[in-house]
């Protein structure tokens, strides 16, 4: 028997019904993983034994009926969360070796709500990409079509789900890195407001911009990983003490549509987002045309502010404590400079010096601090539209997953790919995508994006969205 | 982007460069200056800059000290420790 | 050197002062020396991937006593920095600092200078930050050892105005708020291990002229008297250079103890820019009004204060009233002195003359007096209402202090012995009047002037150690007798 595509509420109703246990459930998805994992390269580390232990537990506390939503299903942390002697490396050379000696808050939630974490999932090099190509355990497939990219950086994580081995992952999204591949994928991809997830073991890109979330098939499985997962942490600064108190949940019924940010959409993407709108307005939503005015210079603010901040996160990264060390020999400053010069790939240092750049003395204020002031705008322009809508939605990328190695000529061509999400990501919204449909072969995404703690209304589109389409339940097709 | 920039930018970000990598980072810093530049073209008078999504307060911690205990397993991660201390090549002027 | 009085030097201070809080300001490592390297520093400390600061509350607390103490603006907002630069004992490759947004706005300090007249300075700000960790570079051949215990240790940077004129001036002031910090209980003190460092700026401009000249900054000084030494020599260096004709420039240099110079530090290329923008793993921390009342409650009379009421109120002189108040301990042991004797005048010279000398004998600080203030206030009540002598309460004092035992117990056996003395007093005047029985006649025949004589014989005889009222008293007392 095999559980391949299966959703966490299948596997509850498995696991409740006694039809299977939870280390049967996790040594068919260890097998899997072994079966797929050349092809897709989904998995950089499989916790084989760790993994059985936690489902040994998990099904000893079945037996004792102290069970959650989560207890004893599987499921896979990006490698960019701590998992305590665990290796956590974000798939750069720069941490290979590093096993971290903590874990993340998130990892610790879903460990202590039963979940059972069997591996890590590939990345791009320090979450910077989008297309998952920059990592050091070489690039993701799609499992849509192999010759393609899954989208990034939680590339790993989207194709792991996609390609039905684990029902669950844990992604980060700064930019859009939770989103794109979801949508290049064909899953649900949920990047929850910031303040909602705990940041603290998560390896850090950029510190304001950086959102914990998750990967699987259905929004409603977002909503159970989200409700183990969320909540304050006093390890976290930028973590809310308390969700502000909502007015009494309503289901969402104005969403707002912003149709000039999307003229130049390919038309099989357009024809799908027409069609997924079309649909929700035959269910009784009203879709209203809104604007946001200052949409178009959003990447561009994003990349000085997502830059400046990646730029002194990275510094920490000199070799003494933990990490790459250069054998070259020479005093203090070559062993920082070569040291981060072999850990780190081009596109982190790229970043790392436009980060640099924008913040040194004669370029902060044309562009540091004129991001912010920019991402004042945005958010403003999102607050604005809120005023007289409950959600808005959007295309999640501007073009289906590419061809691996098409965009390595010129680095702002893949910056365009987040140019729908990363307006979002500045304002800290909560965002899903969910499939809408295919161009061609390749799965299509449509996001969903709330006010500030607003997710109750965001996953409560994606389900209703869910059960009046199928686009969600569609399975690629990988060679055995 | 000009040879006296990139040393600038690659000094104080403390990576070394190699001669080809100075040349194909040079271009594209170029070509992402070009990108980040369109900002400048967005009037933003009298607008408060905003270094984060949040407008709440953080939650600070209370003053209890916890113990360390694993200071070992902590520098097994170096490369080089000696006697509990982390070890650098010789700073010769502090 | 003669031209030196056409010239003024201009110096300005930034101190960091170690806050003595449990934990460090963004971990919850505990602070402190004596631990094994590297023993005190947490994965946050060690800027482990993923590890976030979170602000330790009681910083804030301590930081708005000082900001009170000086009458200063606290800021109801204030925000949390990131400054960037390369060392090894700086883990996260930036330190968390404040740059525009600091927790205490301007503010005076009252500085006492040598001559006893105070000198009102003001204080630009002070802010919020951590320190780093410590780098060993004698300990291993050709390596440089790196202990973090000390990274994140919170640090206030208070920076004066450029406002002090003198070497002099300048470790006045330093000194002066080595007494605030430690009054304030928000610093050990400890100059020797660094709970407090000075850095200098310093210029010299012509006198009458305004425009300041090309200031050096001297950094990492921790002690009173190498901050003057270090700005005595660095005045000089840039008068004689100013004279020679040469052009100064802004540098850093640091005091070579050894030496008793100053010289430029090797400074790395572009090291100047720090790149500074607000820390996004941190939020604007806000300020209550509500907290800032609190704080305003607990704080305690502060020196400058109490100096002015001894001096007002209790009618001591200047230069006691300085010494009682330099720091708080003395200060208190001085209050809960007078609480027992009402006499501050004799309390006060006690303190710094017979407790004071005998702490030095000891090298003791006085919390650690083996004397406490009650037990001196009951000794000096007995001197103040005329039951015993100061030579006697001094007796008692130095009993009390070799020997340990209750004040009552010191008080009752000086008594006994006062009066066994007064026995052996009697048959010593008793035997001189037997041995001198003309003068006797002539004294008993009303000759007052021949009492001076046996005074003298006695005095004499008990190697001046009698109590010469007391031998007066006992004299008239046996004459009395010897009249029928
Ligand atoms: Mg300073
Ligand atoms: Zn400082």
């Amino acid at each position: 028997m095999s559980y391949q595509f299966h959703t966490i509420e299948e596997f509850r109703d498995l696991l409740d019904s006694r039809q299977a246990s939870s280390v049967e459930l996790t040594k068919d998805c260890l097998q899997r993983i072994r079966n797929t994992s050349e092809l897709v390269n989904c998995f950089v580390a499989v916790h084989e034994e760790r993994a059985l232990a936690a489902a040994q537990r998990a099904d000893q506390d079945m037996a004792n009926g102290t069970t959650g939503p989560l207890t004893g299903i599987p499921i896979a942390h990006k490698d960019v969360f701590c998992v305590e002697g665990e290796a956590t490396t974000c798939c750069s050379k720069m941490l290979a070796s590093f096993v971290a000696p903590y874990n993340a808050t998130i990892v610790e939630r879903l460990s202590q709500a039963g979940a059972v974490c069997v591996g890590k999932t590939n990345m791009d090099e320090f979450a910077m990409g989008s297309s998952n190509e920059t990592s050091s355990f070489g690039p993701v497939k799609n499992p849509w079509n192999l010759e393609r990219v899954p989208g990034g950086s939680s590339g790993g994580s989207a194709a792991a789900v996609a390609a039905g081995l684990v029902p669950a992952c844990t992604g980060s999204d700064t930019g859009g890195s939770i989103r794109q591949p979801a949508s290049f994928c064909g899953v649900t991809g949920f990047k929850p407001s910031y303040g909602l997830n705990s940041r603290f073991g998560m390896v850090a890109f950029a510190s304001s911009l950086d959102h914990p979330g998750t990967l699987t098939r259905t929004a409603s499985e977002a909503e159970i990983m989200l409700k183990a997962m969320s909540g304050h942490d006093k390890n976290d600064s930028t973590s809310v003490a308390s969700v502000p108190s909502q007015a009494e949940f309503q289901q969402p019924r104005v969403l707002g549509y912003p149709a000039r940010l999307f003229s130049n959409l390919p038309s099989a993407i357009s024809s799908c987002l027409d069609t997924a709108i079309r649909t929700l307005e035959e269910s009784g939503y009203r879709i209203v045309e809104i604007d946001i005015p200052h949409f178009d210079v959003a990447v561009a603010t994003y990349y000085v502010i997502s830059c400046a901040e990646a730029s002194t996160n990275l510094s920490r990264y000199d070799g003494i404590r933990y990490g790459h060390r250069s054998e070259h020999r020479g005093g203090v400053t070559e062993m920082f400079e070569h040291s981060r010069s072999e850990g780190f790939g081009t596109e982190v240092k790229r970043r790392i010096l436009t980060g640099t750049f924008v913040l040194s003395v004669g370029y902060f204020d044309a562009y540091y601090l004129k991001a912010q002031k920019i991402r004042r705008l945005i958010r403003d322009d999102y607050r604005k539209a809120f005023e007289s809508v409950d959600l808005i939605l959007s295309p999640s990328t501007p073009t289906t997953a590419f061809g691996l190695e098409q965009m390595d000529r010129d680095p702002t061509e893949m910056y365009r790919q987040d140019e729908f999400t990363v307006p979002v990501s500045l304002s800290g919204l909560p965002s899903m995508s969910v499939p809408c449909g295919f161009a061609g072969e390749l799965p299509v995404g449509m996001q969903l994006i709330g006010p500030h703690f607003g997710e109750a209304s965001v996953i409560a589109l994606g389900k209703a969205f869910q059960s009046i389409t199928d686009w969600h339940t569609k399975r690629p097709i990988l060679p055995s | 982007m000009d040879k006296q920039l990139l040393n600038r930018l690659s000094a104080l970000s403390q990576l070394h460069l190699t001669v080809d990598e100075q040349n194909g980072i040079a271009s594209d810093l170029e070509t992402i200056i070009r990108f980040i530049d369109v900002i400048g073209n967005v009037p933003t008078d009298g607008v408060e800059p905003l270094s984060h999504p949040l407008d709440s307060a953080q939650v600070l911690r209370s003053d209890t000290p916890t113990e360390i205990k694993d200071r070992d397993k902590y520098q097994e991660l170096s490369a080089v420790t000696r006697d509990g201390h982390y070890l650098v090549p010789r700073v010769i002027d502090p | 050197m003669t031209y030196e009085s056409r010239w003024e030097a201009v110096i300005g201070l930034e101190l960091h002062v170690q806050l003595n809080t449990a934990a460090k300001i963004f971990s919850s490592a505990p602070v402190g020396v004596g631990f094994a390297p590297n023993q005190a520093a947490s994965i946050v400390d060690l800027a482990f991937p993923g590890t976030l600061p979170v602000l330790n509350q009681e910083v804030l607390v301590k930081a708005i006593r000082f900001g009170l103490a000086i009458t200063a603006d606290i800021a109801s907002q204030c925000r949390f920095d990131r400054k960037s630069y390369f060392y090894p004992d700086l883990p996260k490759g930036y330190q968390i600092t404040q740059l525009n947004e600091p927790i205490v706005g301007r503010g005076t300090l009252n500085v006492q200078l040598d001559d006893g007249s105070i000198k009102p300075v003001d204080i630009t700000r002070a802010h919020l930050e951590e320190d780093a960790g410590k780098s060993v570079h004698d300990r291993y051949p050709g390596q440089t050892a790196i202990d973090l215990n000390r990274a994140g240790t919170p640090l206030l940077e208070i920076v004066t105005e450029p406002q002090l004129h003198s070497p002099e001036e300048a470790a006045a002031c330093f000194r002066q708020l080595h007494t605030l910090v430690t009054w304030l209980g928000i610093c050990d003190g400890n100059l020797n291990e660094g709970s407090m460092r000075c850095d200098a700026n310093v210029s010299v401009r012509l006198k009458g002229n305004s425009k300041l000249g090309e200031r050096t900054e001297i950094k990492n000084i921790n002690s009173f008297r190498f901050v003057q030494k270090a700005l005595q020599f660095e005045i000089q260096r840039q008068i004689a250079a100013l004279e020679r004709g040469d052009t100064l420039i802004q540098e850093t240099r640091l005091y070579d103890v050894a030496r008793d110079e100053t010289r430029p530090m090797r400074e790395k290329e572009f090291s100047d820019d720090y790149r500074y923008f607000p820390d996004p793993d941190l939020l604007p921390v806000s300020i209550s009004e509500d907290l800032i009342h609190q704080i305003r409650e607990t704080m305690p009379e502060l020196p400058a204060v109490r100096r002015e009421r001894y001096v007002a109120d209790l009618l001591l002189d200047d230069s006691t009233a300085a010494r009682l108040t330099r720091n708080r301990e003395t200060s208190d042991y001085f209050e809960r002195t007078i609480d027992r004797c009402p006499n501050p005048k004799l309390a006060a010279n006690w303190i710094v003359g017979v407790v004071s000398a005998a702490l030095n004998k000891d090298i003791l600080s006085i919390e650690q007096a083996p004397v406490n203030p009650d037990e001196l206030g009951e000794i000096l009540l007995q001197v103040d209402n005329g039951s015993i002598t100061q030579t006697a309460a001094r007796q008692v004092f130095q009993s009390l202090w070799s020997n340990g035992g209750s004040v009552e117990e010191a008080l009752a056996s000086q008594k006994r012995t006062h009066n066994a003395d007064d026995s052996h007093l009697r048959t010593i005047v008793q035997s001189i009047l037997d041995s001198h029985p003309k003068q006797l006649e002539q004294l008993k025949g009303g000759r007052k002037k021949i009492a001076g004589f046996f005074v003298g014989q006695i005095m004499k005889e008990t190697g001046g150690s009698a109590d010469p009222r007391r031998v007066n008293e006992i004299l008239s007392d046996l004459l009395l007798d010897e009249d029928p």
